[in-house]
């Protein structure tokens, strides 16, 4: 079987597995024996175990199933101590690490770490913490089977040839790894613990009658027998059989509760939908294997002993079984048909303007409406919570703040606050940095906080909200704060800056010269947040997004970075422009423009080879776009409209033949070699059918030498 | 006509208590048995059993994936998953992929016996 299509989701499954892991291990941390983390360190485990194992990554699988085996034994009773609790970390780290390389194509490149090692010795010993073990003589969970000298991997490892280490370690050494393994024995009233059979009376075979009616709603209520042993399991097999026939619109406890192990006075109540009889549904329940008891009321009838009265219908608990994973590309197909629909919807309505057609007008109207609607759906189907995104920055601070040792108390809120997916990606790495930043840098130590008369522990808070179209994403820390005037001469030191254009900044330009590229106040590099991502490309990426970044620090008391971000980036506001002598229309990101201004050639002024133009209070370097896009050189025009655009560092003008208006495009991508030339960030097809480039001016001016400009005619 | 079996378990201790077990029972044939899941899954294709009783946790492939693979080539096998405690997630992965029903073990020979009756409609 060709497994290679299933690779992709075997990534992103295993991904939320590692992060499910990450935080029951926080949990574990403060509370070790706490059962459900253990539980869900064992299932995600687990999971990650019987995807790898069918993808054929044997190494990963087998990583799981040994981290598995100590979740297991922990929740056998055996304490989990720091130590598989780093192991674990460690453990879920060297996954992580696997999932990448298999991301990236190398699954022959995986290979078990010799962690596994650890790993295995700590299994032996809690094996021999375990009460009762070895008491048992039935085959377990956790048995490593190997017969004496051999090694023999429970899984197989079939690493790429060559790969010697591949190959599970001997687990055999430990002398309590007999061959009934790590699981601490059942205990000697399991052997009379047995599921009694047969409780519902009659134990015919049901017949299942098709009612002449259509479907109809029944409330179901089953009792599993006291003397089944895993009753959520017996629950679980009823809830599958019923679905077999029928459609279960609601469930207490949900499916994901039944998984989990819960299930309260041994009772599953379902309401059920389909075309079968009550008399039908109850046989055939009661056929089941441990269903002690089985109660079906018609919800369309009046229900005399119904025990559980209907009222109003419940919101459907079970959601994580109504969900369908799509893939991100296929959203984004989606978008663009949408796009292409409201392009169309403007073409109709520009139709029904010229013909002056009432109908084709009433037509447009009704397109309209419906491609809104269908717009507004794609773009939620898009958004996803932030916790996307902060689920794994405890335990980055966790680690981090371990391996400065200093203390950190980290809080995430409003997690639920949701952002277009594609946004969500882009900042993983975005904010990643501005958290580990915090830890490395803007914590002073804990005994310098205590001199300064702070706590020792520094707060440290993420917060995403909404701001009408946009959300804030902010960082705020009571750590030492940035000093502008160290960060001056920081500048000046490193050449990022002139002294005398550094004396000009203000304390706020001052902040922001963290993210010149080359700036990084760190005295020395860390082996975090000092390499990779800087400053300057968390800068690039909020605003390639089409957000903005503010920077608030006090000395001494903290320092808070904001992005404030569109909600979407695939549909975006453009100011459309003409410009050239063959009137070409171009488009600026309207949230990159400031303003508008007529253009006076008196004005222009010239310096140091630069010229410049008075934009509202400053005056800034200004630009002739047409010359700027290859056109012909000619002297400044003597009329046209300048363009105010925001740029990190100071605005920019550009002079345009003719602004045409504003519209709302939706961004195509660019196929090679277009996507090579770094001032176009895409293009956008026009109500009226036109192609027309999205420029990013910025970068134009910084691609194009000053030289197009010249005096003024 | 009796009921055919396949025994699937990596321990012959399991196996031949089973064996014992579908003897006792008297209207059971066991026609084959298996060590792995593997093994399982080719014994399957060849003897077509009216009943599997598949062991989780065994070398080479687990009793889940055997069940799954099974059931993708036959989707009417009837497979009895024999779990131990401390397995209900892989039981219910089990049952996910189209296991019957399944036995808890350590297991007595009247409760096999009548689970596996009632999967083959003999209840």
């Amino acid at each position: 079987m060709d497994m290679s299509k299933y690779r992709a989701l075997f990534v992103t499954e295993s991904r939320e597995h590692l992060e499910g892991i990450s935080k029951a291990l926080l949990t574990l941390e403060k509370t070790p024996a706490d059962r459900p983390a253990l539980d869900a360190l064992f299932r995600h485990a687990h999971s990650i175990k019987g995807m790898a194992a069918s993808m054929g990554y044997d190494p990963v699988a087998t990583m799981a199933h040994k981290l598995e085996d100590l979740a297991d034994m922990a929740r056998r009773g055996v304490p989990f101590d720091a130590e598989a609790v780093e192991l674990w970390l460690e453990g879920g780290d060297w996954l992580g690490d696997a999932v990448s390389l298999v991301e990236g194509g190398r699954e022959a490149d995986l290979a078990l770490p010799t962690l596994m090692q650890r790993i295995l010795g700590k299994a032996a010993q809690m094996t021999a913490a375990a009460p009762g073990a070895g008491s048992t003589t039935f085959p377990n969970l956790a048995a490593v089977r190997a017969p004496s000298g051999t090694t023999q991997p429970s899984l197989p490892v079939t690493a790429a040839a060559g790969t010697t280490d591949a190959r599970l370690p001997a687990v055999a050494a430990a002398p309590s790894a007999t061959p009934t393994g790590s699981l601490p024995a059942v205990g000697p009233q399991a052997t009379v613990m047995l599921p009694a059979v047969g409780a519902g009376p009659g134990g015919t075979q049901p017949t299942l009658t098709l009612s002449a009616v259509g479907p109809r709603e029944f409330d179901v209520e089953v009792r599993i027998s006291e003397s089944a042993a895993t009753p959520h399991v017996r629950a679980f097999l009823v809830h599958k059989r019923v679905t077999e026939k029928l459609e279960v619109v609601q469930m207490t406890p949900p499916l994901a509760d039944l998984k989990r192990g819960t299930l309260p006075e041994r009772r599953l109540r379902m309401r059920v939908r389909g075309t079968l009889d009550a008399v039908s549904i109850q046989s055939m329940i009661k056929a089941l294997t441990d269903v002690a008891d089985c109660l079906v009321t018609d919800t369309e009838k009046p229900a005399p002993a119904a025990a559980t009265a209907p009222g109003p219908r419940p919101a459907p608990a079970d959601l994580a079984a109504r969900t369908v994973r799509v893939r991100t590309e296929l959203l984004d197909e989606l978008i663009d048909s949408v796009g292409e629909i409201l392009l169309a919807r403007a073409r109709l309505h520009a139709l029904s303007i010229r013909l002056d057609d009432p109908d084709l007008g009433d037509l447009a109207d009704e397109f309209n409406r419906f491609a809104q609607g269908l717009h507004e759906r794609v773009m939620s189907a898009r958004m996803h919570p932030v916790s996307l995104l902060t689920d794994r920055l405890p335990r980055v601070v966790r680690d981090l703040a371990k391996k400065r040792g200093r203390e950190v108390d980290f809080t995430v809120e409003g997690t639920n606050i949701e952002l277009d997916r594609a946004m969500l990606d882009e900042l993983h790495d975005v904010v990643l940095h501005l958290v580990r930043n915090a830890v490395d840098h803007a914590h002073e130590g804990g005994e310098a906080r205590v001199a300064a008369g702070k706590p020792a522990t520094m707060h440290l808070t993420l917060a995403a909200s909404r701001d009408r179209d946009h959300v804030l994403i902010e960082l705020h820390d009571d750590g030492q704060g940035m000093d502008p005037e160290r960060l001056r001469a920081s500048a000046i030191d490193k050449g990022v800056i002139t002294a005398e254009a550094a004396r000009l900044l203000s304390d706020q330009q001052a902040l922001e010269l963290i993210c010149r590229p080359g700036f990084s106040t760190a005295q020395e590099v860390s082996d975090t947040s000092g390499r990779g991502v800087g400053m300057d490309v968390v800068l690039s990426t909020v605003e390639h997004l089409g957000g903005q970044l503010l920077i608030q620090s006090v000395v001494g008391k903290g320092t808070s970075f904001t992005l404030r971000l569109p909600l979407t980036v695939a549909i975006i506001r453009v100011l459309l422009v003409s410009a050239g002598p063959t009137d070409a229309v171009y488009a600026l990101p309207l949230h990159r423009v400031e303003s508008a201004l007529d253009f006076q050639p008196a004005e222009l002024l010239h310096s140091h080879g630069e010229t410049l133009y008075p934009l509202g209070d400053e005056i800034a370097p200004v630009h002739d776009l047409g010359p700027l896009l290859g056109h012909a050189v000619e002297p400044w025009p003597a009329s046209g409209t300048v363009v105010v655009i925001e740029t990190p560092f100071r605005p920019l003008g550009v002079r345009v033949d003719r602004i045409l208006g504003q519209q709302e495009v939706v961004v195509k991508p660019l196929g090679m070699p277009l996507s090579q030339v770094p001032y176009l960030s895409g293009a956008a097809v026009l109500a009226d059918g036109r192609p027309a480039y999205i420029l990013d001016v910025a970068k134009l001016i910084a691609v194009t030498p000053q030289s197009a400009h010249r005096e003024v005619a | 006509m009796p009921k055919t079996v396949l025994i699937v378990d990596d321990a012959v201790f399991m196996r031949n208590m089973l064996k014992d077990i579908f003897a006792a029972g008297g209207d059971f044939q066991v026609v084959g048995e298996a060590s792995n899941g593997v093994e399982a899954v080719e014994k399957h294709k060849e003897l077509k059993p009216n009943l599997t009783t598949m062991d989780i946790v065994m070398p080479f492939k687990s009793g889940i994936e055997a069940t799954k693979e099974i059931l993708l080539e036959n989707p009417k096998g009837v497979i009895v998953m024999c779990s131990a405690l401390g397995q209900e997630s892989l039981v219910m992965e089990a049952i996910e992929a189209g296991a019957a029903d399944f036995i808890v073990k350590p297991f007595k020979a009247e409760d096999v016996l009548a689970v596996v009756r009632k999967v083959l409609g003999e209840g």
